[in-house]
Order: structure tokens, then C-alpha cells, then sequence
């Protein structure tokens, strides 16, 4: 019962990243950057931690809606959700020892091919130059934004039965 | 493991047991999905560059359902980002104020001078029969969205097709130019940025004029491109739009020429990350207008007898000529 209850959790969860990158808070242009970012770091999150409720069609959807609120053109979003979720099952899999560097890696590799691919398509689809510096800025956002989005949702994730043995990084599932 | 261990973990190390086993037909599915899911994503991207109307169908309803949720939550952070900007402001109050001061003093000056640059204006205007230009009808409204994503600058307006937005319309800040509406649905209009990969504006800049167009590239500094190669332009220089193309009107402030390394880009006027109410210019462009009143004389041509063939009217792009000869736009 208790998992039925918490098993939408993840999606709602990614979805009020969703509401909370596109309400125009009136930061920064950075802080806009990272915002928007944040959805996919859940769903890198999501993927890692608990991949039964964060399935594929799931990620597709979600990076259809961002794609359609955002008013890009659809499909990037999706394409940049699913290389995060990807990356994070790639995590998952990953055999012992998890220590911080090797999971920094695993984190920082899946932004970097999420955002160069998200950005890629959108310069492709404009038929434009990717511009270097707005990329690099995006990935160091997503990078830096991570622990927040992380920490968030660890406490959401502290909800379900835990497995104290196994390592923290993939605690949960 | 102990005996408290084993029993605190529900199931997880029991499915690891089997999981060997079923790990690779698993992933390999794991993998078809995915596969299969990027490739309908790149088939997504490909359509909506050809924008199949199914799509903006989609879209419009999307928004329109989204809009309502979207305003409420800014309508609940508005005071809290009220408080954040009044916070600030109360830091920088002293400074301000000395800025002020010492603006208004400037000001001052320049108004007499536009005053009499003005009557000189009128005086010229009246000689050679200039036709005056049509003052823009708007609408103000407020962003309910904004997209300072890594892919795409957008915002969402709270006002659409009831009000009269249509795309193309020209929206401002009370700094500057901000970008176009592109989609309209009832309630709620879609605008693309200045700084959007997709958003061209031609401008022109600083004393010279020179003629360029603006490009968006995603980062805060759009690029300038087609400039020509002898233009004079630096860094201060204002740029205004040109109204070449007839998508925009003429004189609307775009922003400065800067130097971003060792190149020359364009700082936009409009403060995007202080974006809260904009100004939506009920501008017809131009090739629509035209179109419409070569319609209009091609049907009025048929519908007069003894017409021998419809009148097609002569203009240069941009810059019509009016019947009295003068200069329209």
C-alpha cells in the first residue's frame, strides 16, 4: 500500500521541477540556466535511485511537456531526459567500489551528453553554429545545480523502505 | 550480514540473486526502448522544423491548460519576489538617488535641445509633405513563463487571441525591444526572444546607420551579421530596429553594441531577467498588409466593369512610397 502511494512520487516530484524552471522568478541569467536544468538532474536522480518509476516512456513524456511549455521544438527536451536517464541506469549498474569520484564522473559525463545534445539539436533544428560559451555555461549549471536538486529529493526519497547496506548511492530500490 | 540487516532490506538483495540472469535480456530491451524512444524524439525535432499545424494544435492546448496553473504560481511568488526587489532596492537607494540626480541634470539639457529638434522636425515635416507615421495600438500583459533554458528563449504571455495578440507582433519592455509573439492561443501567446537562436531582427546601428541583421545564438549577446564590410561601428553604439523586411516597425530601441571579446555583439536593453509586464504592439507586418491591399485591388479591378487588368502597386521592400510621394515608414 505504502508503495503504491509513493510510487507517482518521482514523476510529481520531476514535475513541480518542471513548473518551478519555466515561472519566471526573476534571477539572474544564470539562475535561469540552472533552473531549467533541474528537471533533468531529477530525472538523472530518479534514474539512479528508483529506474521502476522512472521508466523510459515516462521520461519521454515529461521531456515533451518542457519541450512544449519551453516552446522549443519538440523532442529536444525528450532526447536530453532520455540521455540523463540513460546515464543514470549506466550509474546504477556500475559495479563497486561507488566512491564520490567515480559517481562524479558518471554525473558529470551524463550532463555534459545531455546538454551538448539538447543544445546540438537545437542549433541543428535553427541550422546555426553551436555557440561555445552558452554550452559550457549550461553544463557547469547542471553540474553545480545537481547536489541541490539531489539534496531535495533525497528527503522525498527517505520516504521508502531503506537498505542501509547497500551504498548510498544507490540506496532505495 | 547480520540478522538485523537482512531484515531491514525488503526485497533488494533477494532480486540480486536472480539478477544475473535476467540482467541482459532486461537491458537489452532497456535498450530497444530507449533506442526507439531517441528516435521518435529526432523524428519530433525534424517535424516541428516543417511546424505541421497538428503540432501547434497541440501546443496552443497545452498552453492554454498550462497558462491558468502557471499564473496562479506566479500570482504566489509575487510578493515574495516583490520583497527580494524591494530589499534591493533599499541597499542601493543612496546611489540611486546620486545617479538621479546627476541623469536629471543631463536631462535637463537634452530636452531643450530635443525640444527645438522637435520644432525643427515639425517645421521640415510640413515642407516636404512627410506622411506621418500611424501610432501602434498595445496591450500590456504579464509573463507568466519564461524560458531561460539552455536550448530555447521564450516566454509565455497571459494574454492570446481574445486579446488580439497575433504572431508577429512585436513585444517591448519599457528598456527596449524583447522579441515577437510567434504562437496565439485563447488565452495565452508564446513570445521568442531576441536571444533565441531562431530570432533575426534586422537593425540598424550607431550614426552610421549601418545595416545588420541581429541574431540570436542562445547567450545574452546576440551576434551582428550581414554588416557590411566598411561599416563604421563600436562598442556604445545604439541599435534600433531597422524595419527592413517589414517583420518589425522602424525605431523600436533594440539595445548597444558591446565588445565581447574580440568580437562585436549586441547587449539587449531589455532586462530578460527582470521581465514581468510587456508591452504587445498590434504591428501588422508589413508583407501581410501589403498583400492584403493587393488583394483589395485586385478585387476591386474584377469587381469594375471595363477594367482591363487588376493594378499591382510598386514598392521598394521596406520603405513604400506614399501617393503624395513622401516616405511612409
Amino acid at each position: 500500500m505504502r508503495q503504491m502511494l509513493l510510487a507517482p512520487l518521482p514523476l510529481l516530484a520531476t514535475l513541480a521541477l518542471v513548473v518551478a524552471a519555466i515561472v519566471p522568478w526573476g534571477g539572474p541569467d544564470w539562475s535561469e540556466t540552472a533552473l531549467t536544468l533541474m528537471p533533468i538532474g531529477a530525472i538523472y536522480f530518479w534514474s539512479v535511485r528508483r529506474p521502476h518509476l522512472m521508466p523510459a516512456a515516462l521520461v519521454f513524456l515529461i521531456g515533451c511537456v518542457l519541450d512544449v511549455l519551453m516552446h522549443g521544438p519538440l523532442g529536444i527536451w525528450a532526447v536530453a531526459g532520455l540521455v540523463a536517464a540513460l546515464g543514470g541506469r549506466t550509474a546504477r549498474r556500475a559495479r563497486p567500489p561507488f566512491g564520490v569520484v567515480r559517481s562524479a564522473t558518471h554525473l558529470i559525463t551524463t550532463m555534459a551528453a545531455a546538454t551538448t545534445i539538447g543544445s546540438g539539436l537545437q542549433a541543428l533544428s535553427a541550422w546555426q553554429s553551436m555557440t561555445v560559451m552558452p554550452l559550457v555555461f549550461a553544463i557547469t549549471a547542471s553540474i553545480v545545480t545537481y547536489p541541490l536538486v539531489a539534496g531535495l529529493l533525497s528527503l522525498l526519497d527517505a520516504l521508502w523502505p531503506a537498505a542501509p547496506d547497500r551504498p548510498l548511492f544507490l540506496r532505495g530500490d | 550480514m547480520t540478522h538485523e540487516t537482512s531484515e531491514l532490506q525488503p526485497d533488494t538483495f533477494r532480486r540480486d540473486s536472480w539478477q544475473p540472469l535476467l540482467g541482459a535480456p532486461r537491458r537489452a530491451a532497456d535498450g530497444v526502448v530507449f533506442g526507439a524512444l531517441i528516435g521518435v524524439s529526432l523524428c519530433l525535432v525534424v517535424a516541428s522544423r516543417f511546424d505541421p499545424p497538428v503540432l501547434g494544435l497541440v501546443r496552443q492546448a497545452v498552453q492554454d491548460a498550462a497558462s491558468p496553473v502557471l499564473r496562479l504560481v506566479t500570482g504566489a511568488i509575487a510578493p515574495l519576489l516583490n520583497a527580494r526587489r524591494m530589499i534591493a532596492e533599499w541597499q542601493s537607494i543612496a546611489d540611486e538617488r546620486n545617479r538621479l540626480r546627476d541623469e536629471n541634470e543631463r536631462l535637463l539639457g537634452w530636452q531643450a535641445r530635443a525640444q527645438a529638434l522637435e520644432r525643427q522636425n515639425v517645421a521640415l515635416a510640413d515642407v516636404a509633405h512627410l506622411v506621418e507615421e500611424p501610432k501602434l495600438a498595445f496591450v500590456t500583459a504579464r509573463i507568466v513563463s519564461g524560458s531561460g533554458g539552455p536550448f530555447v528563449r521564450a516566454a509565455l504571455l497571459d494574454a492570446g487571441r481574445e486579446t488580439g495578440l497575433q504572431p508577429g507582433h512585436p513585444v517591448m519592455s519599457a528598456q527596449g525591444l524583447v522579441g515577437r509573439v510567434i504562437t496565439t492561443g485563447r488565452t495565452s501567446a508564446r513570445i521568442l526572444l531576441l536571444t533565441d537562436y531562431n530570432s533575426r531582427i534586422p537593425v540598424v546601428i550607431g550614426r552610421s546607420a549601418a545595416r545588420a541583421v541581429m541574431q540570436g545564438d542562445n547567450g545574452p549577446y546576440p551576434r551582428i551579421a550581414y554588416l557590411p564590410p566598411d561599416s563604421q561601428i563600436g562598442p556604445g553604439d545604439d541599435v534600433f530596429t531597422s524595419g527592413v523586411g517589414g517583420v518589425f516597425p522602424r525605431g523600436l530601441r533594440v539595445g548597444t553594441v558591446v565588445d565581447v571579446g574580440d568580437q562585436l555583439r549586441i547587449e539587449p536593453a531589455a532586462r530578460f531577467d527582470r521581465l514581468d509586464y510587456v508591452s504587445v504592439l498590434f504591428y501588422e507586418q508589413l508583407s501581410a498588409s501589403l498583400l492584403d491591399e493587393e488583394r483589395s485591388i485586385e478585387a476591386r479591378a474584377v469587381r469594375r466593369p471595363g477594367t482591363a487588368s487588376p493594378v499591382t502597386p510598386s514598392f521598394s521592400p521596406g520603405w513604400p512610397t506614399s501617393a503624395e510621394g513622401g516616405i511612409a515608414r
